[in-house]
């Protein structure tokens, strides 16, 4: 127990010294870009809430991060490292395009929203599953290493949308980058909030943390965790191997593609060679810096989504600070929390000698009190 | 003995040590001299003080009070390096030899040397092992070594790093008798050239074997030291525990029919082990022994019959509320999903398991009331739920539960990883034996190991508690004493094959030891004891 609050201890102060960093490194910048960084506070404040629209557009950016990062918790708790959701985010939006587009040609031209959106959804969300059992498929059969193939499958589908958009999907417009033609009016998402772009694809991320709120108590997620770190056990729980890589990134395949139908249909009204801008890679630091818990990862999200809009505001404010500035203190954050969770698996590498090091699962030893009682109470029933 | 005045710059003393964590306190006022030359063993229960004296001596923990010198020099070793530096090192539990690399890249990775030189630090390994007149490969893989050659390697790199006293946790604890008797015997001629050697052991039938000295330890403190010649392991146990229990009177217990049979099974493990057409039957009601030296194949044997490993051919059977029979297939790859659902359907059909490695078994970042109820989350919210008898997996009183295992501390909101090893041991046998529902059969490797004469006791007991209950228990271990302590019957391997089933009161450990080394049962005469048995 005395071990245990030592380590909270220092998690603590290590977090703060994480935060302090931040706050100095962006300062730093800042100045160094010859500004004043109170002036440079108040852009981003100010690029995140002074009018509607502004706080619009925080959630337009945190829904995709966050889809993508909820349906990461099965595989990343399991220990699945996927990083393939860029590539599954741009196979599902050209099948949900592709799927949008011949519904509607199917019914000339008269379909109805309610049909375009579930033709999208489903659409995005077959084209994100298949793209994701593909390198599944190679882990169980051959123990392709899923970091290296699902990264490489990245460009893949990058190569397979720019040939998209210049053949099959091409619009005949005259446009200065590659793109499709304009999905019909009724396919696109309505917009939540008047006056703002924030579409019904918040109320997804809801659902889905809800979702996973429960999910995390079940015996299921129990069994990812053993087979992160026990797979003998997880073999005794029924959890084999094929059958937790399929599930687990199946799930974050599904999340993807779906992600990369709610960019077309929802932001960009057509599909671009920019659909996924790296939301797959800002979703996995996002799953990570939120300890895969629902809330945190919807904090983490809205955080995310809220630096890089801050980050045009202060850019518009002091006239001198590039907005790349946010993409700067996301990587000091992430490189924190990554020390973090390594200086948290140290100390337990004492207590138990010669543990296998697992690839990640930063909420190993947190707070189980509660949640361990609930999980006891909810098998016992 | 006498001592040099060159080997009396070596002696290590520790003078009144004591060490706290916390409120806890692991030692107190321990006294013990180390003397080169000589084996000093180092006995006591689990959480006696033991591995902490050790680890204050190798530098690894500060002694909270007391003081330590090493040839009349005060030794205050800051870290393990410098421990090294001084001469003095440890051989951990958990050997730590890394298992890609050979013997010679081992120790070029450990150590602080600023330049490496492959062929120079060959030489001197080379040198290291013929003056201790240890014979081991040098160049493959340490992986590829028998339990004992890494032993002895990691020995080797020890004394190759400069040390001239030695501390060895429990070298001995997955050992078979003959690979003992060879440890030994290197041990003594390690200690001719100088060497000090303190010996961490359980096995009381070691300290008369091998010791020149003895340090007993009982919940901190130090309860004898001496000579450990002509001392009985009977006045050590009493030592060591105060009054040792009786063991228990074997009850007659009545075999019933078989529940657990392998039938010609052959199997290949992703390592060096196979199966070569083994049959086994072990009934309901009896202990069955399973000995062997490493490798000889009882991993793999226990690893088939938990549904872990599929056969290439062959079957196994579990006879319970429903019987699952897994056939060997040669389709390796879709055996090896299947291998994996019978995993599970084994152990719903009522099979406990206590693998050789307990932290296969035990989740260390889950709190002890996770761990003891872990099986319950395989069950499904469907079908099971209904199916199943109230309180039929008695988990509503982990306390309870933990306390009737002797876990310390009883505390279910613990996490596994702050028990020690000895308790994490007990944790898993209070998940896989003390069930409320009686298993239909137990797969037990070494179920006592790491835990002290009376816990071990205990789980021998619980053993035979569930035997006598109906239950078909087959225990293996390296340890021929903690089989023979259980078992009814004893089933040797050797070589994949089973070579030896002998009852209990046949068992002698002469034919035992001569099954386990492979040799016929006949008279022939015994091979020197320091004869590596083959693999």
């Amino acid at each position: 127990m005395r071990l245990v609050r030592a380590l909270d201890r220092r998690r603590w102060v290590l977090t703060g010294a994480v935060v302090v960093s931040i706050i100095l490194i962006a300062g730093a910048l800042i100045v160094f870009a010859g500004a004043d960084p109170l002036l440079g506070l108040q852009g981003l404040v100010d690029g995140v809430s002074s009018s509607p629209y502004r706080i619009g557009e925080v959630l337009v950016g945190a829904v995709p991060i966050g889809i993508v990062a909820l349906t990461l918790i099965p595989a990343l708790r399991a220990g699945v490292f996927s990083v393939g959701a860029e590539g599954q985010i741009v196979v599902g939006a050209i099948f949900a395009t592709a799927a949008v587009f011949a519904v509607n040609r199917m019914l000339d031209g008269g379909a109805p929203a309610l049909l375009l959106w579930v033709a999208g959804f489903v659409a995005g969300a077959v084209g994100g599953g298949l793209m994701a059992l593909l390198p599944a498929f190679l882990t169980v059969r051959w123990r392709v290493n899923e970091i290296l193939s699902t990264l490489l499958l990245n460009y893949l589908a990058a190569g397979f949308l720019g040939w998209t958009l210049r053949t099959w999907l091409a619009t005949d417009a005259e446009t200065a980058t590659p793109q499709s033609d304009e999905l019909p009016d009724a396919a696109s998402l309505p917009s939540l909030i008047p006056g703002t772009r924030a579409h019904w694809g918040v109320l997804l991320v809801v659902v889905l943390a809800v979702v996973f709120l429960v999910w995390q108590r079940s015996a299921a997620s129990t069994r990812l965790s053993v087979f992160a770190s026990r797979p003998k056990l997880a073999l005794r729980l029924g959890a084999t191997r094929s059958r937790t890589v399929y599930s687990t990134m199946l799930v974050s395949g599904l999340g993807a593609g779906v992600v990369g139908w709610i960019q077309v249909a929802g932001v960009n009204d057509r599909l671009l060679s920019s659909v996924s801008g790296g939301v797959g890679f800002s979703g996995i630091a996002v799953a990570l810096l939120g300890a895969l818990a629902p809330i945190g990862i919807v904090a983490a999200a809205l955080f995310f989504s809220a630096l890089s809009a801050g980050a045009v505001g202060m850019q518009s404010a002091t006239g001198t600070v590039p907005s790349s500035i946010a993409e700067v203190i996301k990587g000091v954050l992430l490189m924190g929390v990554a020390c973090i969770a390594a200086y948290q698996r140290q100390p337990a590498a004492v207590v138990a000698p010669a543990e296998p090091v697992v690839a990640d699962a930063p909420d190993g030893p947190d707070a189980p009190g509660p949640i361990a009682t609930a999980e006891a109470e909810e098998a016992r029933a | 003995m006498t001592i040099s005045p060159q080997e009396a710059g070596r002696v290590v003393e520790a003078r009144s040590v004591s060490k706290s964590y916390g409120p806890v306190r692991a030692l107190h006022e321990v006294s013990i001299t180390v003397r080169p030359g000589a084996v000093h063993a180092l006995v006591g229960e689990n959480g006696a003080g033991k591995s902490t004296l050790a680890k204050v001596l190798a530098g690894i923990e500060p002694p909270s009070s007391g003081a330590i010198s090493l040839g009349g020099v005060p030794y205050v070793p800051r870290d393990r390096a410098e421990a090294k530096r001084r001469g003095v090192n440890m051989v951990p539990q958990q050997l730590s030899l890394v298992g890609e690399l050979s013997l010679v890249e081992n120790y070029l990775v450990v150590g602080s040397r600023p330049f490496v030189n492959r062929r120079s630090a060959r030489s001197l390994l080379a040198a290291t092992l013929d003056r201790a007149r240890v014979e081991v490969d040098l160049d493959a893989p340490t992986a590829s070594l028998t339990h004992s050659h890494r032993q002895l390697g990691e020995i080797v790199v020890a004394l190759a790093e400069g040390a001239h006293t030695l501390i060895l946790d429990e070298p001995t604890a997955s050992l078979g008798p003959l690979e003992v008797g060879g440890l030994f015997e290197h041990l003594r001629s390690l200690c001719e050239l100088g060497t000090a050697i303190v010996l961490i052991t359980h096995r009381l039938d070691e300290v008369r074997q091998v010791a020149d000295d003895l340090t007993v330890l009982s919940h901190g403190l130090e309860v004898h030291h001496g000579s450990a010649t002509g001392l009985r392991p009977t006045e050590i146990a009493r030592l060591m525990v105060g009054e040792l229990p009786e063991l228990a009177p074997r009850a007659a217990r009545t075999r019933g029919a078989v529940t657990l049979r392998a039938e010609a099974v052959v199997a290949q493990s992703t390592r060096d082990a196979r199966l070569d057409g083994v049959d086994l039957a072990v009934h309901a009601g009896e202990v069955v022994g399973l000995a062997g030296v490493a490798g000889s194949g009882q991993n793999l044997l226990l690893d088939v019959l938990a549904g872990f490993v599929p056969p290439r051919s062959g079957t196994v059977t579990l006879e319970g509320s429903r019987t699952v029979t897994i056939t060997g297939s040669r389709a390796s790859t879709a055996a090896a999903e299947r291998g994996g659902a019978t995993a599970s359907t084994l152990r719903a059909a009522g099979l406990a398991w206590i693998p050789e490695d307990r932290r296969d078994a035990v989740v260390p970042t889950m709190s002890l009331r996770e761990n003891l109820a872990v099986y319950s989350s395989s069950r499904g919210r469907r079908a099971d739920a209904r199916s199943r008898p109230q309180g039929s997996d008695d988990v509503s009183a982990p306390a309870d539960r933990l306390a009737a295992f002797d876990v310390r501390p009883p505390r279910p909101e613990l996490l596994a990883a702050g028990l020690s090893g000895g308790n994490q041991q007990k944790l898993l046998a209070a998940r896989e034996l003390g069930a409320a529902k009686t298993p239909n059969a137990v797969l037990a490797y070494g179920p006592t190991q790491g835990l002290d004469l009376r816990a071990a006791q205990a789980i021998r007991e619980r053993l035979v508690d569930l035997a006598a209950d109906g239950a078909a228990v087959l225990v293996a271990s390296h340890d021929l004493e903690e089989v023979l302590g259980v078992a009814d019957r004893v089933v040797v391997m050797f070589g994949g094959r089973i070579v030896a089933d002998l009852p209990i009161a046949e068992a002698t450990t002469e034919r035992l030891g001569r099954a386990m080394a492979g040799l016929p049962a006949d008279d022939t005469p015994r091979p020197a004891i320091s004869e590596e048995p083959a693999p």
